[in-house]
């Protein structure tokens, strides 16, 4: 079976109800499927690196374990909330909004909650 | 430049599709329900749909809607009746949400997330309703 890219796109904030956890355990799924995942965070979405996500503080840190291919951040959603991303173990990789329709576009399939 | 997903042209297409929300508070299930049925109208193939999040809540037989409104719930299990489609409610959602095997409508199922990771690699397209 072909390996697809499959990008899960996180918008709304850890304290938006539940979604964020649960779109997360969907990308874990993915990833234990073999299938090439990348994570990326825009709009409220960034708050859950700034802020103290305490609800998923256990699902980010076993993040760093997982087979997550990549983890995008937009840049101008963190500028307009005034945030910056803190120093930690995972490895984030910055890009602007612009950058992101081409990271859309290059995914076989698009999931976002 | 932006690179195009590969076009699919007139061949026939398998959707798998991902419902988000639940049925009275947003229109995305109504929708999603919609483009299944314009889909295989064009002889296309859907593949599963895959009931996430709050989209779990559609899949409750308890719930009764007004007399003059849309039964959505019996129209999703028209649909598995008659054109044999797959729907997979998500089970660990569906607990948080109180939705267990003894409240399903026909023609829904519980299942893990593993389903939806299956729909994504076999279908051509996967179309999320409800972001």
């Amino acid at each position: 079976m072909q390996r697809k890219k499959i990008l899960f796109v996180f918008r709304r904030a850890p304290f938006d109800g539940n979604r964020p956890s649960e779109l997360l355990d969907a990308a874990m799924m993915a990833a234990a499927f073999g299938q090439e995942v990348e994570l990326a965070f825009l709009d409220d979405g960034v708050f859950l690196f700034s802020a103290d996500p305490q609800t998923m503080k256990g699902q980010f840190d076993e993040l760093g374990d997982s087979d997550i291919d990549h983890i995008w951040v937009e840049r101008d959603s963190l500028v307009e909330r005034r945030l910056t991303l803190p120093a930690g173990p995972l490895p984030l990789d910055l890009l602007d909004r612009s950058e992101l329709t081409r990271i859309i576009a290059g995914a076989d399939a698009v999931v976002s909650g | 430049m932006i690179e195009p997903r590969k076009a699919l042209g007139s061949r026939l297409v398998k959707f798998a599709l991902l419902v988000n929300d639940a049925p009275f508070s947003r229109q995305a299930a109504a929708t999603a329900l919609a483009f299944a049925r314009a889909v295989l109208e064009r002889g296309h193939e859907v593949t599963q749909v895959f009931f996430y999040f709050d989209g779990v809540l559609n899949a409750n037989r308890l719930a009764v809607p007004a007399a003059d409104g849309v039964d959505l719930a019996a129209e999703w299990s028209s649909l598995a009746a008659n054109d044999h489609v797959d729907l997979v409610v998500c089970a660990v959602a569906g607990r948080r949400r109180g939705q267990r095997e003894a409240n399903l409508t026909p023609g829904f199922r519980l299942s893990g997330l593993g389903q939806l990771a299956e729909a994504i690699m076999l279908a051509d397209r996967l179309v999320t309703f409800g972001g």
